[in-house]
């Protein structure tokens, strides 16, 4: 698993860790079960704060993403995928709904929104 | 999560400088980075802590015990690095072991010796052919060899290379993978600490400014920048300190009053300047 | 305790080294003279020089801000210098000892007076330790050596005003009371211990 955290990016780092293992987990590149590195080990990986590390898995923990178990360590829960896909496609269309709607304000075309959209999509490959 | 270091109302005035009621906490399992100008009081405070001055007023609590009252017995379980290294440069590595085992009941050769060879420190040269890393190496080395459940260190990392100090770093980063281990670290270098401090407390002319997570700190502080007209239009007292140039103004404000600004990223060094040397609107 | 020892000795290994060294060489130089008087004299002056190189070592370094920050107690760390000046005390001792038994071999008319000397020296020697400790922890090692050749010609100046106008103490009063100097001499190291301690509880490194 990589975990890329950047000085530059504006965003908090516990949201980078945040963002990060969500994306793997929902991708799939973490399975249900797996077992994550310690919030100490993770920490002094990437050169940051145990209180960081902590903050991003108690967040993850809080959404139900995984569990800690006290003395054995984080865990991917054993969550319903479609669940999660459900929600995150939920909140996909609301974002969407909002751009849509800005969009029309300003006149924009369907065709450009759709390119937007790929442009976007592409930048967030790789 | 207990505290391993508890500090409350300590003062101490010499002629010309007062440590004025100083308090703060240091939850077990973390590092804190204690900051501050040369003359803050930082190494007044941490020899507070250590009983090698005494105190005016105010009580220290390590593990939750009087440090006056256990002062020997906490000491096993402290590792000390103070600013300089303190042993006769006539010694050699392995001299210091000889004795400092008879010292600390919990002392272990093999483990100082093996931060010995991870350090490459020589085992028979003596003191006074190393370098200043090499001497701060050592020290750390000997800090680390006797169980110490608590390290406390005097700006381990001032007069070193970037190299050294990444080095340290890794030690640091190391010896808190123990959940029960802590650290104390004074230093004005705090691009050192920025990162891997839980906690940072900040004095300023022997009188506690603040006291904070670090992330916290950062994600609640930042830079605006702004033209003079600009800055003459802000709300008083929005801004927490600010810098005045011909050509604008810097300010340190907290970034949730400013949705909608430019607000840089301010570095913990940037927050200690400001508050330092900004003015006040 | 034993670990400050330790340290010392190991602190001191060079001038250790040294001492060995003039030891052989002044005991050639007294066999060869037929007099051991010098071998004994420079015996007990390294029991009192060494302490005190020690001490300027550790002042050297600010060693005794560290020791505080270590379980060692305040008391520990006076008490030790003590112990230490005692040890190299006796063990000069027994060095003029073995010197004179092995000057006897080598066709060295031993004295009768052996013991009386060497006892004299070494209790001399304790005194001067005593004096000297504490005003190293007062003024530290620098001005303490200065404070020490004035405390030292004071006495040596008095003797020789006695000299002049011939108040020469009589030896066989001395002899009559020279069981008591052991006694004096424990008394001196023990009120010297208690001062060092005081002054350095109050010290702040």
């Amino acid at each position: 698993m990589d975990i890329i955290i950047s000085n530059s990016s504006g965003k908090p780092l516990y949201e980078q860790i945040i963002g990060q293992i969500k994306k793997m987990i929902i991708s799939g590149e973490l399975k249900p079960g797996e077992m994550l590195p310690s919030m100490r080990y993770l920490a002094k990986e990437l050169r940051i704060s145990v209180i960081t590390t902590k903050r991003a898995y108690e967040e993850l923990e809080r959404e139900g993403f995984i569990t800690t178990v006290q003395g054995k360590g984080s865990f991917v829960s054993e969550h319903n995928m479609e669940l999660i896909r459900e929600q995150q496609l939920r909140l996909v269309e609301q974002y969407l709904e909002q751009a849509v709607a800005a969009a029309k304000q300003a006149g924009i075309s369907q065709e450009e929104m759709v390119t937007i959209v790929e442009v976007y999509y592409q930048e967030g490959d790789h | 999560m207990r505290n391993v270091l508890e500090i409350n109302g300590l003062t101490k005035t010499y002629d010309r400088f007062t440590l004025d009621n100083i308090s703060f906490a240091l939850p077990e399992g973390s590092i804190m980075g204690f900051i501050g100008e040369n003359g803050a009081g930082k190494t007044t405070t941490i020899k507070l802590i250590l009983n090698i001055i005494n105190r005016d007023k105010g009580k220290i609590k390590i593990f939750g015990r009087d440090n006056k009252v256990d002062d020997a017995e906490l000491k096993q379980d402290i590792g000390v690095v103070l600013d300089e290294i303190n042993f006769p440069d006539s010694l050699t590595p392995r001299n210091i072991n000889q004795f400092m085992r008879h010292i600390y009941s919990n002392w272990d050769q093999q483990v100082f010796y093996n931060h010995l060879d991870q350090f490459a420190l020589p085992q028979c040269k003596e003191l006074k052919s190393f370098s200043r890393g090499m001497k701060m190496k050592l020290s750390i080395a000997v800090a680390l060899s006797h169980n110490a459940k608590l390290l406390i260190l005097d700006e381990p990392t001032s007069g070193l290379d970037p190299v050294v100090r990444d080095e340290i770093l890794d030690i640091f980063l190391e010896f808190i993978q123990d959940e029960q281990h802590s650290i104390f670290l004074s230093t004005h270098i705090t691009s050192d600490i920025e990162k891997v401090a839980d906690y940072i407390t900040f004095i300023h002319q022997g009188k506690l400014v603040f006291v904070e997570e670090t992330d916290q700190l950062l994600i609640r502080y930042g830079i605006l920048k702004c033209g003079l007209q600009e800055f003459a239009k802000l709300e008083p007292g929005s801004v927490l300190r600010y810098r005045k140039n011909r050509f604008g103004v810097d300010a340190l404000v907290e970034r949730e009053k400013f949705e909608g600004f430019t607000v840089d990223n301010a570095t913990i060094e940037e927050i200690m300047l400001f508050i330092i040397r900004g003015e006040k609107q | 305790m034993i670990g400050l020892l330790i340290k010392d000795l190991y602190t001191l290994k060079r001038q250790l080294r040294i001492v060995v060294l003039i030891s052989v060489i002044y005991f050639a130089v007294a066999v060869l003279s037929k007099n051991l008087g010098m071998f004994t004299g420079i015996a007990m002056m390294c029991a009192i020089v060494l302490p005190i190189t020690s001490m300027a070592y550790d002042e050297q370094c600010k060693w005794d801000r560290y020791a505080l920050a270590t379980p060692l107690s305040r008391t520990t760390i006076v008490l030790s210098k003590y112990v230490l000046g005692v040890l190299l005390n006796i063990v000069g001792v027994l060095l003029v000892c073995a010197a004179h038994l092995t000057g006897a071999r080598f066709g060295l008319s031993v004295d009768g007076e052996l013991l009386p000397t060497v006892f004299g020296m070494s209790t001399g020697a304790l005194a001067v330790m005593s004096v000297i400790l504490p005003l190293m922890y007062k003024f530290g090692v620098e001005k303490a050596r200065l404070i020490m050749v004035i405390v030292f010609l004071v006495p040596f100046l008095l003797v020789m005003a006695a000299s002049r106008f011939q108040l020469e103490l009589s030896l066989d009063l001395v002899k009559q009371y020279v069981y008591l100097l052991p006694v004096a001499v424990i008394g001196m190291i023990l009120v010297s211990l208690y001062c060092s301690i005081r002054i350095y509880k109050g010290k702040e490194f």
